[in-house]
């Protein structure tokens, strides 16, 4: 940096003396279809609800904001593909909204999932689904509008199960995830 | 602030001149999935018109000057300006094909619904209502029953409607 320039976060004035902006609406955002809720087995209370990225997502590897945490370092249900929670690296106000899509429960089963940080505060309300004696797929939306200090590692929870709760293999399509940062 | 020293909203530049500038974000939170019964609200039922409660003892509120208080609330103000505004919600019910179709009110006048319900047995809380209002003064905005069926007594809720209920506003202009 010069001497006797003035800057706003680091960026300096062009020759005509602007600063252009340095937050792009989307710079803070990840979205992103995903592809499984779980592993195709049993959860239990306590577990992260997993996500793979793998279908149109939008630059979720290296924003300034959101770091998904690599696969199999903090999941209860990793496999390589995974990602069940992801580190918001700067002080502010995040929304985060994400749709699973699960089915195939039974009548007697059902469970809550539940935004929280490591710490296990929770960042928003529960979510919960229901099974039916059918085979149909619903999905349920898990969100928050919170702050966090920087560095503040977040995930989707399993809360309360009723049954055995065997999640599907395989539910394309129907489900995504959106994390934005909306300010300081 | 000193005299003859640039700043950006009240942010004086450091040793080096630079100014560190972040988001103006300006938010309403409201509920976190805590439990609390829904008959402690002022709720009278599930009929179209009766408002609807959310539940939190600790809100988030950077947008107006004096915060909304915590509690049971069906309705919040909000100062002149534009905002998006989402919701969620459950209910418990009393039967196979139930449902419930939530609406965002600005007095009479309807600005966002959200739907819940049943197939063949199974729910989830799935929905998410949005609404974007654009206000020229203070205006008070109600969540009211819409249209709704077998949903259960108000004394039956037990502690659902907290758990599962959430509202956020964002500020956009």
């Amino acid at each position: 940096m010069s001497h006797n320039i003035i800057t706003v976060n680091s960026a300096e004035p062009d020759r005509a003396g602007n600063i252009a902006s340095t937050f792009e609406a989307y710079e803070g955002c990840v979205v992103s279809s995903v592809d499984h809720v779980s592993s195709g087995n049993s959860v239990s209370v306590g577990d992260y609800a997993m996500i793979i990225f793998d279908l149109y997502c939008l630059a979720y590897e290296n924003t300034t904001y959101v770091q998904e945490i690599a696969a199999g370092a903090s999941s209860p249900k990793s496999n390589s593909n995974y990602s069940g929670s992801w580190t918001l690296k700067v002080a502010g106000y995040y929304w985060f909204e994400s749709v699973f899509c699960v089915g195939n429960l039974s009548i007697s089963e059902e469970f809550d999932l539940q935004l929280r940080d490591a710490a296990g505060n929770s960042l928003g309300p529960k979510s919960i689904y229901r099974g039916s004696n059918n085979t149909y797929r619903l999905s349920t939306t898990v969100t928050g509008l919170f702050y966090v200090p920087a560095n503040t590692t977040v995930h989707v929870e399993f809360t309360r199960l009723v049954g055995t709760c065997l999640m599907p293999v395989t539910q394309q399509w129907f489900s995504y995830l959106e994390i934005r940062y909306i300010g300081g | 602030m000193s005299h003859n020293t640039i700043a950006i909203n009240s942010a004086e530049p450091d040793r080096a001149g630079d100014i560190s500038v972040g988001g103006l974000a300006k938010i309403i939170a409201y509920g976190r999935g805590e439990s609390d019964a829904y008959n402690n609200s002022s709720a009278v039922g599930f009929s179209v018109g009766d408002e609807i409660y959310f539940y939190d003892s600790s809100s988030t509120d950077t947008i107006n000057s004096t915060p909304i208080s915590n509690g049971w609330r069906s309705s919040f103000s909000l100062p002149a300006g534009k905002y998006i505004i989402k919701w969620r919600l459950h209910f418990e019910d009393t039967g196979s094909g139930w449902y419930m179709v939530s609406g965002l009110y600005e007095g009479t006048n309807l600005r966002g619904t959200c739907y819940i319900g049943e197939t063949s047995g199974a729910s989830s809380s799935n929905a998410l209502g949005q609404a974007f209002v654009n206000l020229s003064t203070t205006t008070t905005l109600t969540f009211k029953v819409h249209s709704a069926s077998l949903i259960d007594s108000v004394a039956n809720q037990g502690t659902t409607p907290s758990q599962y209920g959430a509202f956020f506003v964002v500020e956009v202009a």
